[in-house]
């Protein structure tokens, strides 16, 4: 009988638990599990009753697409560029932003500014900016005599990518400022003055105190940068649509595309297989560096 | 006892003047349509809220409901509406969509309606003739609510500072007009173009019909193949992309711009000339601008000769849907639209000719310069319906966009382009024929 409840009193807490489970299961789980399942069918989102096993068809499919092939290219080059380039600004502003500087409150709040704007309406500002012929960034450029000839930045394939890649840093830096600025504040003061003591420069500690102290936020907010980036569709939807041709085309448009324009079910589903393997080894990479840190 | 019965008969009475009134009220209580309307702008708001006082006064028993969706979500709310089965009774129906909506059997068919309908002869297109719009495998599943001319539009002004006295009627004109138009440094362009991202393809197709003796209208042959994959079609699409990559008189954001961009470059005097229809020079007339307009130019292209006039009719249509619980009532809402009066004011409101030809005898209409290409290609009967089937619009907004982008790239030749579009169109009829 003691055993019994003993046995009641530990199944308690999950019983709690349940409601949790049962969402999460729910908003995470079973979209997935649906859409693997959907990925072995030959389906139309205007015909939702009418679907036709294909096995390994869209897979097959997705082995043969060319825009596969660009697809991996471009998601590498948007979800490691946009990140690498956040972490760098984002810890350059976080060192600035953490001296004590006239203003620092203020400036700090502005530096927010391009993150509190939603990400559809920056992109659509960036693309008047950028527009060739009604854009300002080419007025201001060919009036400081850069350039002579008004540049199609979303025009070009280069271009493009380095141009939408921009934009996400712009937007997503001052995510990763607040994380450093937090991660910088948290290291004792007292430490700079022992290093100051011994004689270390600014470099040295910035160097052998700052920098090791900061890589395991440096991995995490790298990680979590990645993972937001390579989900992410909006700037890109919103700019170039995955063009020139499908120059800037990553996986997270191009399965948006084929659903929401192709208005197929199947072929999208495999390709959000393929990106859903891609995000699990971020995100394992990501509790590996969460558990580094806890130790 | 008596007491009891006494009780009892007052009860009944009580409970049947209460269900009597009930359904007295419910008799009398009007029906109500339910209408989505993708024309959300507020003057558009206006007169669809000024035709339905003036429907419900003429028919105290229907009341008409609008829902405002705009075009951009118009299809996945149509869907989603769909499958859930909460559809209205009727709604506009935009022509990219038109394929897949019919092919998911959602139209209620109109044969019956329109049978004894005393507009159909003014209606048009005619709907009882068999054309690529509104008809759906031999019936009528909707009805043209809005008829737009693809035509040339230019910049007054603008031709007269740069000394052209009248609109290019051929195509060599046009490029010649828009080379001394054209001041790239100053970021202006004789041609605006909406790139191929939305539906900047149709002037492309209107060149190609022009000069193809093999279409029976633009997409199609009469055997149903493909009608601009061939030679002609591949010579129409150098020509393109020589007018932006050898010529240089297009905008150089050509291959990313829309729909958008190409009315503000127009509206902005960064662009001299526009294909478009009527209802596409509103921001440029707000703007102030002097709009001139011309039927498309046509004549020899790279020595191809012109085979006959041709100009699409633009495709936006009214229906009812089958899962309508008033679908009588429905009917008269949507008749009622097509009426020349109705039609007056909406054809008004947002810029187009309307779609009934009563109507279009209106001085309003006959008066304005703008709409005259429409009135010549009604008059010389060239004026075609853009074709709709299952799985257009994909073909339009992505396929079509990424031949077109890959060929100004330079990366695909125009027969590359060409026949990357064609075999994108021929797998979307081979699955809805599955």
């Amino acid at each position: 009988m003691r055993s019994l409840n003993k046995i009641a009193k530990n199944l308690i807490p999950y019983f709690f638990l349940l409601p949790a489970l049962g969402i999460l299961v729910g908003i995470n789980l079973f979209p997935i599990i649906w859409n693997v399942y959907f990925s072995f069918f030959d389906a139309s989102l205007l015909r939702p009753t009418h679907k036709i096993f294909v096995g390994f068809n869209n897979y097959l499919e997705m082995i043969k697409d060319p825009v596969i092939r660009l697809c991996l290219r471009n998601t590498l080059i948007w979800t490691f560029g946009s990140a690498s380039l956040q972490l760098l600004i984002g810890l350059t502003l976080a060192l600035v932003l953490n001296q004590r500087l006239p203003g620092r409150g203020f400036l700090r709040g502005m530096a927010l500014f391009s993150w509190i704007i939603p990400a559809a309406m920056a992109a659509i500002m960036w693309g008047w900016l950028l527009h060739g012929e009604l854009g300002l960034i080419n007025d201001v450029l060919m009036k400081l005599g850069l350039i002579h000839t008004r540049y199609v930045w979303l025009g070009d394939p280069v271009t493009a990518m380095i141009s939408l890649i921009i934009v996400n840093v712009w937007r997503l830096s001052p995510l990763f400022m607040i994380v450093f600025l937090a991660a910088l504040q948290s290291i004792p003061p007292v430490l700079y003055e022992a290093a100051k003591i011994d004689g270390a420069s600014t470099w040295h500690s910035f160097r052998y105190l700052t920098l090791p102290l900061l890589k395991p936020t440096m991995g995490l907010i790298f990680v979590l940068g990645s993972i937001w980036t390579c989900n992410s569709i909006d700037i890109i939807y919103i700019l170039t649509g995955g063009g020139p041709g499908n120059e800037t085309q990553i996986f997270a448009t191009y399965a948006y595309n084929q659903a929401f324009k192709s208005l197929r079910l199947g072929y999208p589903g495999a390709i959000s297989i393929l990106m859903i393997a891609f995000l699990t080894l971020l995100a394992v990479i990501y509790l590996i560096l969460v558990k580094e840190e806890i130790k | 006892m008596r007491k009891k019965l006494i009780y009892f008969l007052m009860s009944m009475i009580v409970v049947l003047s209460m269900s009597s009134s009930l359904l007295l009220a419910e008799a009398k209580s009007p029906v109500t349509v339910t209408f989505w309307s993708m024309r959300t702008a507020e003057h558009e708001r206006k007169a669809l809220l000024k035709m339905i006082k003036m429907f419900e006064k003429e028919n105290p028993g229907i009341k008409v409901s609008p829902t405002w969706v705009p075009w951009a979500p118009a299809i996945d709310k149509t869907i989603a509406a769909a499958t859930t089965g909460t559809l209205p009774d009727s709604s506009i129906i935009g022509g990219d969509y038109f394929g897949d909506f019919a092919a998911m059997g959602i139209f209620e068919i109109l044969d019956s309606y329109i049978a004894n309908w005393d507009q159909k002869d003014n209606i048009y297109v005619d709907p009882l003739e068999p054309g690529p719009g509104n008809w759906y495998k031999g019936h009528v599943v909707c009805l043209p609510l809005e008829v737009g001319t693809m035509e040339l539009v230019y910049n007054k002004k603008m031709f007269k500072e740069a000394g052209i006295l009248s609109p290019p009627k051929t195509w060599n004109e046009f490029i010649v007009d828009a080379a001394k138009l054209t001041n790239p440094e100053k970021g202006v362009y004789g041609w605006g173009q909406a790139g191929w991202t939305s539906q900047g393809y149709l002037p492309w197709l209107c060149i190609v019909a022009q000069h193809n003796p093999f279409s029976a209208h633009h997409t199609f042959t009469p055997t149903g193949d493909i009608a601009f994959d061939n030679p002609i079609g591949y010579k129409m699409m150098e020509f393109w992309v020589d007018a932006y990559a050898k010529f240089k008189v297009t905008s150089r954001s050509m291959p990313v711009d829309g729909m958008r961009e190409m009315f503000l470059a127009f509206s902005t005097q960064k662009s001299a000339m526009m294909f478009t229809e009527p209802r596409g020079t509103g921001s440029a007339l707000a703007a102030g601008v002097s709009i001139g307009t011309a039927p498309l130019p046509g004549g020899p292209v790279y020595g191809i000769s012109q085979v006959r006039k041709f100009s699409t009719n633009g495709n936006v249509s009214i229906g009812i849907f089958n899962t309508s619980k008033h679908k009588k009532e429905a009917w008269k809402w949507v008749s009622f639209m097509l009426s020349p009066k109705a039609q007056v004011i909406w054809a008004s409101a947002i810029a187009s000719f309307p779609a009934n030809l009563v109507a279009a005898q209106d001085p309003v209409f006959k008066n304005n310069p703008l709409l005259a290409p429409s009135y010549d290609a009604i008059k010389n009967r060239y004026l075609f319906k853009i074709p709709h089937y299952p799985g257009a619009a994909d073909v339009g907004y992505v396929h079509a966009k990424v031949a077109m982008q890959n060929a100004l790239l330079g990366k695909w030749t125009p027969e590359e382009a060409v026949k990357y579009w064609a075999n994108e169109i021929r797998k979307k009829m081979k699955q809805a024929s599955k």
